[in-house]
Order: structure tokens, then sequence, then C-alpha cells
């Protein structure tokens, strides 16, 4: 049977997971790249990423720490994987703790991969895992962004300053600098409980006390109908002598298919009353919604079959 | 509540409603729950002329609230619970395991639900019958 799986973009990485290993942690802005997801019941993947100045030895890593075993514990170096990868299989009793690594040397980085396979070692998948693993190209102007329900393109030089994931409510704020004003993306989920009044009342209500409401219409986003409301705050006092604003153009729509709101926020410094959205940001919605079955029964029983002899196919 | 139980228990635990809670369904989806409280022995005259003592502690839920109480029919575990919720909402597993499982936490110290763990045989002999399916 095929494994829904479900694609991730993370500061610059992306790879392919079962769909029922949900993101657990992310690395913050100004921290080595980092992520771990983790099933229903247990913490099965930890990913780490790094920039390198020299191609570390990984063979001799490995050679150093292969049949290093502890009490119970039997460590040897990884057969039989994706191209690129070298590591070490860590089997304790029927649980198997693979440390992999590769070093990408187009932009010089280091994966390392930690996975956890408490029901027993799927190689097929864990293949599947690894080879999925990869930089995001660094050519295009846009860079992909996917992970906790968002999937989104921004400017390549606006960086994921601040994340925040409650349940069914994640917001994602973009920028240079945390001063600055930039993007901030929500995703707002079980609408039928709070969104008691139009989008356009909503959006002005989220507003701070101190903006003034310039502009306020409805448009369609994504080919739903929804929300703008534009808006003024005080500038800074520099830029209030240039004769600048603080202009905030709040946009919202609810996706039908998802049933979730989302809301995209865009400030900038201005003379004028005018603000567009910036072509460099897209945000994606209308994913066909499908709870993710738990692995494990599936995984249990697979790990049963092979042990069999019988080939199955995940 | 988690005291030398594995989060993989609780995920398996059935949340039992309280046979003597009253709910008061109101128009907006919401209810008031009314939990009989155990009058305090101390509590007797003359003490009890000073301090009034209600038989019942009310709770209001709101339309959330009570779509994840309803879920509690007895026999859907608390995995189920959040699984349905996930789905009725359109939501990932882990983005309905929070506020259910705070829900939950809420529910059972004011008294309103009491989840029960399942024996051991009764989780093995479930497992044996996953294995085989």
């Amino acid at each position: 049977m095929k494994r829904l799986m479900e694609h991730t973009c993370w500061r610059g990485v992306e790879l392919d997971l079962p769909a029922d290993w949900e993101m657990t942690f992310a690395s913050p802005a100004g921290k080595p790249g980092g992520c771990t997801f983790a099933d229903r019941r247990y913490e099965r993947l930890k990913l780490q990423w790094r920039t390198l100045k020299y191609k570390p030895n990984l063979d001799k890593l490995v050679e150093k720490n292969a049949d290093n075993d502890r009490e119970g514990e039997k460590t040897s170096a990884m057969t039989g994987q994706s191209a690129g990868w070298q590591g070490l299989v860590t089997e304790i009793g029927d649980k198997t703790i693979v440390h992999a690594g590769k070093f990408l040397p187009e932009n010089k980085m280091l994966l390392e991969a930690i996975i956890m396979w408490p029901y027993g070692r799927n190689r097929r998948l864990e293949n599947k895992i690894l080879s999925s693993m990869k930089s995001s190209k660094n050519n295009t102007p846009t860079q992909s962004w996917q992970a906790m329900g968002i999937r989104m393109k921004i400017a390549r030089d606006l960086d994921l300053l601040n994340f925040k994931s409650e349940a069914g409510n994640v917001t994602w704020k973009f920028g240079e600098k945390e001063t600055k004003p930039g993007v901030t993306v929500r995703r707002i989920g079980v609408p039928k409980y709070w969104l008691n009044r139009s989008l356009e009342e909503w959006l002005c209500s989220t507003l701070d006390l101190e903006s003034t409401v310039a502009v306020r219409r409805t448009a369609v986003f994504n080919r739903h109908p929804g929300a703008s409301v534009t808006s003024t705050r005080h500038a800074r006092n520099w830029d209030r002598i240039r004769g600048k604003r603080l202009l905030d153009l709040d946009i919202a729509w609810r996706c039908p298919t998802e049933d979730h709101v989302y809301h995209i926020s865009y400030s900038e410094v201005s003379k004028g009353f005018e603000i567009n959205m910036p072509d460099h940001v897209g945000v994606e919605c209308c994913k066909e919604y499908a709870l993710a079955p738990s692995g494990e029964q599936a995984e249990r029983r697979g790990y049963k079959e092979r042990n069999d002899g019988r080939d199955i196919s995940d | 509540m988690t005291d030398g139980i594995s989060a993989i228990e609780i995920l398996e635990s059935v949340p039992l409603i309280n046979q003597a809670v009253e709910v008061d369904r109101g128009n907006s989806g919401g209810a008031i729950i009314m939990v009989p409280m155990k009058r305090p022995r101390y509590l007797i005259p003359p003490l009890s002329w000073l301090l009034p003592f209600s038989k019942t502690r009310q709770l209001r839920l709101d339309q959330m609230g009570m779509a994840i109480l309803d879920l509690c029919d007895g026999n859907s575990s608390i995995e189920a619970i959040i699984e349905k919720f996930a789905v009725d909402n359109k939501l990932s597993y882990r983005e309905a395991q929070i506020p259910v499982m705070k829900f939950m936490r809420l529910l059972t110290e004011r008294g309103i639900v009491v989840v029960a763990k399942p024996s051991k045989p009764e989780r093995e002999e479930q497992q044996t019958e996953d294995g085989q399916k």
C-alpha cells in the first residue's frame, strides 16, 4: 500500500516524509538549521544542517564509531542506503536508530539525520526519505516554504524572523530585521467557531489601536472571496519629518477546501496612501484535506512481514 | 492524572462523563454544565450561616467545548476523539491534539470527566488483533 507522503521546505532544505510524521520543532532565525518530526507516539526524525568550510570525512567518522557497541546495543555501518549518505545503524532490541550524514558540495552543506524506527526498520521508506532530502535551488528569486500547513513563496532576501504554531493557528513573520516592517502570514483553523462576522470587520478588529483604516473593500484572492483593509499608523519620528507614514495592507480569505482563514499583512513606509501586495509573496491554498492515518499498524505489520521473508511495498 | 501513566496510555484511555453532571444547552451551541458539589464536613451551622454553599458548580462551555464533550461517548479513546475532532475541523492530528488534551485536562480537573485507563490484558488483546488483521 502506498503511504501518503508530505513535502516540507524549511530554511532552504526540502524533504518528503510520511504524512503522519508532523513537525514538532523547527529552527528559529539565526540558529543552525534543524527540524524534528514525530508520529502520534514517538519522535521519528531529527534533521540538522549547517554550512561547513571544508568537506568532512564521513568515512572516518563512520569507521571510528562502527562496532562501538554499548550494552544491549549493536552498532554497524549503514549499507544499501541512498546515494551520498553514510552513517551508522544502532539496534536496540526491536528498535533501530539510524544516524546518517550527507555533504552537499554545491552549497557546502552538511545534512545530518537521525531516524528512529520504534516498530522495526523500514529500509525502503528510509531510503525514500533520505533520497528526498536536498537543499532548495538558490538560483530562483523566490524561496519556497512549506510546513505547518502553509505553502508559500517569498523573496529570497526576506527571512523568517519569527514563527508561532498554536492549535490550528500558525503565524509566520518574514522580514529583513525584526524592527523593520515586513510580511506576516497567518493560517487559522476552525473559523466556524470564531468567525462570526464578515472578513472585512474581522480584519479591522485585528488592527492595532493606533491604526486608522484608510480603505476597506472586498476582493478575490486565490479564487476565493476575501477582504482587504489598508490602514495607516504613525511612522518613526525621522520618517514623519520626511512626510512618510506607516501603511499596512491586510488581506484575508477563507479557503472552503481547507476550511481555514488565510491572513496576510504587509507593511511599508510610504508618502502616499497606495499599498499593494508585492509580487514575490505567493500563498497557496486549496489542498484537499485528508487526516494522515497513523502509520503505526502498517509499520508493525510491515516489519512482521519482512521478518517472515515476504516483500511488501510501502 | 499523568503520574505513572505514559503518553501512549493516556491516548488509549477512555474519557467517561460524570453521570451526576447536568447539561443545559443554549441556542448558540454552547452549554452550562452543572457539577454537584460535596458539602465540606466543617460547613455546619453556625459556620454555614456565614459561608454560603452552592450545591453545584457551574461551568460555561462554548460551541467548541461542547463539540469535544459530545465526542466523549464512553467508548471512544482520547486518540479516537482527537482524530474525530481533527476530521470535523479539517485539522492535522497534532493541531487537534493540543486543544483536545488541554480541554480534557480542564474537564477532569473540574470533575466533569473521568479518564479510565484500559486494563493491560485488554490492550495486549487489541494489539494482537491489530497484528492479525
